[in-house]
């Protein structure tokens, strides 16, 4: 089912771009599609709000942003997110207010040791999401094995951002860039500090973008290369379905 | 002209402050590689050996870690003149971590940044100073400051190579290149790769210099062609397949607990083992490469400075972050703030470059994140932070909000260096304490005054609070803190065969809650070495609190 979901938004997308085949397979065969797990309507939110991010990207026009508010509304009452911060770290700081000699009375403890500590959950929530090494390497981490790498997009997809970044030539200056931050920053935030199984959701959205602009970045690279890439991806996936069955989760 | 000499007023009182104040006594105690510098450094000036008897090492064995030798050299004539005490152990690299400084700022106003925005270089540089990522290291004997500080003085000789093309200029980068390769392990593989990348990314010119200098001195050509493969063989021989190698054999990634206990074990019936542990090496090294781009590294754990898990201090202080990823942005799409003297490209390719292989020798090595293998990438870290608060300053147009821009800028860093000052000095000590093996100065001091008066003094280099898990090395704080003979310790026939001298034995074999009180014997372990009953009797001569206050070290005789 989850499989039906992406292989929709990709011929939606390759056709609303006029991308080619390759971005159809390409996106149809995500890692985090093939091995998430998620509820398809899950992904389904988390693919609609990657797509909308990115053409809030490309057009960054207050329609379009409107159009990814509304979705988001609608996940939110749907879904209704919790607050997922590790609330324990709240005893650390505690703990840590009290090695101050006079902790009762100490303005450096009372500055520093507070509930602002608890950015820490936020950025570890955002990390094990969001990081570069959970996109490219292990977002699977513990998941699929406590030590097997396994990333939400394929490794080699960095170079295929770089190069749609390199190759766009995107001029900082020429677009009203407040609505793309804006709905980027929204999905960050909930991605750090919504309950882990809902943060997936955001998280999947931003990596659903990225994905996009991989994609893009792919249709920069020759024909000879996207074909060469899109056997890699096969094999990669196949030798991933292969060593995760193995490791019998 | 003034501002300039208020600015060095500055540096210089942070200088002083962040690696000099009390230098001996914040981090609580020598650590083991310290202790284990000290007394070699001792050991050399005494004898001209290291503690295992070998002459002028090229790499020192201590305690199997086959130490690199630069900052010992470096420390023998702090410990003659000031004596074998923490203090002339530490001072070494407290005075590179200062010179560093001087050679950061050489670099980026010479060399790197347009002479347009002569801000950059000063900021640069203030941000160079009080970086926690520099202090904590520079407060500790640390080689790798030492090698920053060569690898700095390496490319500031390779950008004067580049633009004058003098042979004297060549001579001195590539002598600090191998300075800094042999002071460090990192330095080992970003120097080299890097002054590569340096000649490779305009080989015509280096090819030019080399026809030029041909048709002037062949014989000087020759004679610096002569100098530079044998002291490229001396390199290869002693520190990449000699025994120098030996730590960083030990340090690979492949002997990283969850590739080798993780993975490994997992993958080793599976038909095509060979196949998918290559595989899942290379995604392994992928994973901890990428690492180093995470927020925690540079908010939260990148220093360490607090229990693991517990909020601490990343490598940069918070504020820095977001202009971190500016710089970054700026760096590969802006490139009017680079210095055009030789070629503003060449100058970000040279820091792309820098940026991303300094992170590789920390992550082909074991550990995730480790913060002192990659601090080679700390200046080109300096250089982002200033060129993203820069580019955010200029882009707010109405001086008003450019006001409160820069009150927020500073009002975060007064605050990170209060958060960072809080975590170094109270954090730190109670918390971590224990893992810079806080409590054998003391039972050494206490040792060295009164082991005479025992027949034998044991002593289990096991300690911790957690039970038998940890192994120290307490011979060499009783070696340096009674400044024993190296001559005598060297030549003691038990030497051999493990680290016992005069009456110390140093085991953990024996039997420890049967020790025989009848005897005259000092015994030195932890809580759970002995049994209730012997603690709570009066028989304990000495005891180290460690500053958590969780465990100690114990003294006990008849």
């Amino acid at each position: 089912m989850n499989y039906l979901v992406a292989v929709i938004f990709s011929a939606l997308f390759s056709l609303k771009t006029k991308s080619s085949l390759f971005t159809f397979f390409y996106l149809s065969l995500l890692p985090f599609i093939v091995f998430s797990g998620e509820t398809p309507v899950s992904i389904f939110f988390s693919l609609l709000l990657g797509f909308i991010l990115f053409f809030i990207f490309q057009k960054p026009k207050l329609s379009n942003f409107l159009i990814f508010s509304i979705v988001l509304i609608t996940i939110f009452i749907i879904v209704k997110p919790r607050l997922g911060l590790d609330m324990s770290l709240l005893n650390n700081v505690n703990a840590q207010k009290g090695e101050h000699p006079d902790f009762q009375t100490s303005l450096v403890a009372k500055l520093i040791h507070n509930k602002a500590e608890l950015v820490h959950s936020y950025i570890s929530n955002f990390d094990k999401l969001l990081s570069p090494v959970a996109v490219f390497a292990s977002g699977f981490w513990h998941k699929i094995d406590p030590y097997y790498p396994l990333g939400f997009l394929f490794p080699w997809d960095l170079y295929f951002i770089y190069r749609y970044f390199r190759y766009k030539k995107i001029n900082l200056k020429d677009k009203p860039w407040k609505f793309f931050i804006i709905a980027l920053s929204t999905l960050f935030i909930l991605s750090g500090v919504t309950y882990i199984d809902q943060a997936l959701l955001f998280g999947f959205a931003v990596v659903y973008f990225l994905a996009l602009l991989a994609a893009h970045g792919y249709e920069t690279a020759s024909k000879k290369t996207r074909l060469v890439f899109l056997g890699l991806n096969l094999l990669f996936l196949f030798y991933q379905l292969n060593i995760t069955s193995y490791f019998k989760i | 002209m003034k501002k300039k000499i208020l600015f060095w007023i500055i540096i210089t009182l942070i200088a002083f402050f962040t690696r000099f104040y009390k230098l001996d006594l914040y981090p609580p105690s020598l650590s083991i590689d310290e202790v284990s510098i000290g007394y070699n450094a001792f050991s050399i000036l005494k004898t001209g050996r290291d503690e295992w008897g070998n002459f002028l090492p090229s790499s020192f064995r201590s305690v199997g870690d086959y130490k690199a030798p630069t900052l010992i050299y470096l420390t023998v004539p702090f410990v003659k003149i000031l004596g074998l005490n923490d203090f002339s152990t530490r001072l070494p690299v407290a005075i590179f971590s200062a010179i560093n400084i001087f050679l950061f700022w050489l670099l980026v106003s010479r060399f790197i940044f347009n002479k347009k925005y002569s801000g950059l270089a000063y900021l640069s540089t203030f941000i160079f100073s009080i970086s926690p990522w520099l202090i904590i290291f520079s407060r500790s004997s640390f080689e790798a400051v030492v090698a920053l500080s060569f690898l700095l003085a390496n490319l500031i000789f390779a950008f004067e190579f580049r633009k004058n093309g003098r042979i004297k200029d060549f001579i001195f980068m590539f002598t600090f290149a191998y300075l800094s390769a042999i002071t460090y392990h990192s330095t080992k593989i970003v120097v080299p790769l890097i002054n590569v990348i340096f000649i490779l990314l305009d080989y015509k010119c280096f090819v030019g210099y080399l026809t030029d200098w041909y048709r002037e001195s062949k014989i000087k050509l020759f004679i610096t062609t002569i100098i530079f493969i044998g002291i490229s063989i001396f390199f290869i021989k002693n520190f990449i397949f000699g025994p120098g190698s030996s730590r960083a054999g030990m340090t690979l990634l492949t002997n990283d607990f969850d590739y080798a206990k993780g993975i490994i074990p997992k993958l080793i019936a599976h038909p095509l083992f060979w196949l998918t542990s290559t595989i899942s090496l290379i995604s392994f090294w992928y994973k901890r490469f990428l690492e180093y781009f995470s927020a925690n590294f540079y908010l939260s754990s990148g220093l360490g400075l607090s229990t693991p898990l517990w909020p601490g201090q990343g490598v940069i202080y918070a504020i820095e972050y977001p202009f971190l990823i500016v710089g970054f942005f700026i760096l590969i799409s802006l490139r009017k703030y680079f210095d055009s003297s030789i070629s503003q490209k060449f100058v970000v390719s040279i820091l792309v470059a820098w940026f991303f292989l300094g992170f590789l020798p920390a992550s082909i090595s074991n550990n995730s994140q480790h913060a002192l293998r990659s601090l080679n990438v700390l200046p080109v870290i300096a250089i982002l932070i200033s060129l993203g608060i820069i580019f955010a300053v200029e882009s707010v147009k109405k001086p008003i909000f450019k006001y409160i821009l820069s009150a927020v800028i500073i009002a975060g860093y007064i605050l990170g260096i209060i958060r960072f000052v809080d975590f170094y000095t109270l954090h730190y000590p109670i918390e971590l304490s224990e893992t810079r093996s806080y409590g054998w100065k003391q039972m050494a001091i206490y040792a060295r005054d009164h082991h005479s008066e025992y027949d034998n003094v044991y002593v289990d280099p096991r300690f911790g609070s957690s039970g038998p898990f940890t192994f120290g090395t307490p011979y060499l704080y009783f070696l340096f803190y009674s400044q024993y003979d190296p001559s005598k310790y060297i030549n003691d026939p038990r030497r051999k065969e493990g680290t016992n001298f005069e009456n110390y034995i140093f085991t953990i074999d024996k039997n420890w809650p049967d020790i025989n009180l009848t005897k005259n014997n000092l015994y030195i372990a932890s809580p759970w070495n002995f049994p209730q009953w012997l603690l709570e009797s009066k028989r304990e001569k000495f005891f180290v609190q460690f500053i958590n206050k969780k465990s100690g070290i114990y003294a006990i005789s008849n």
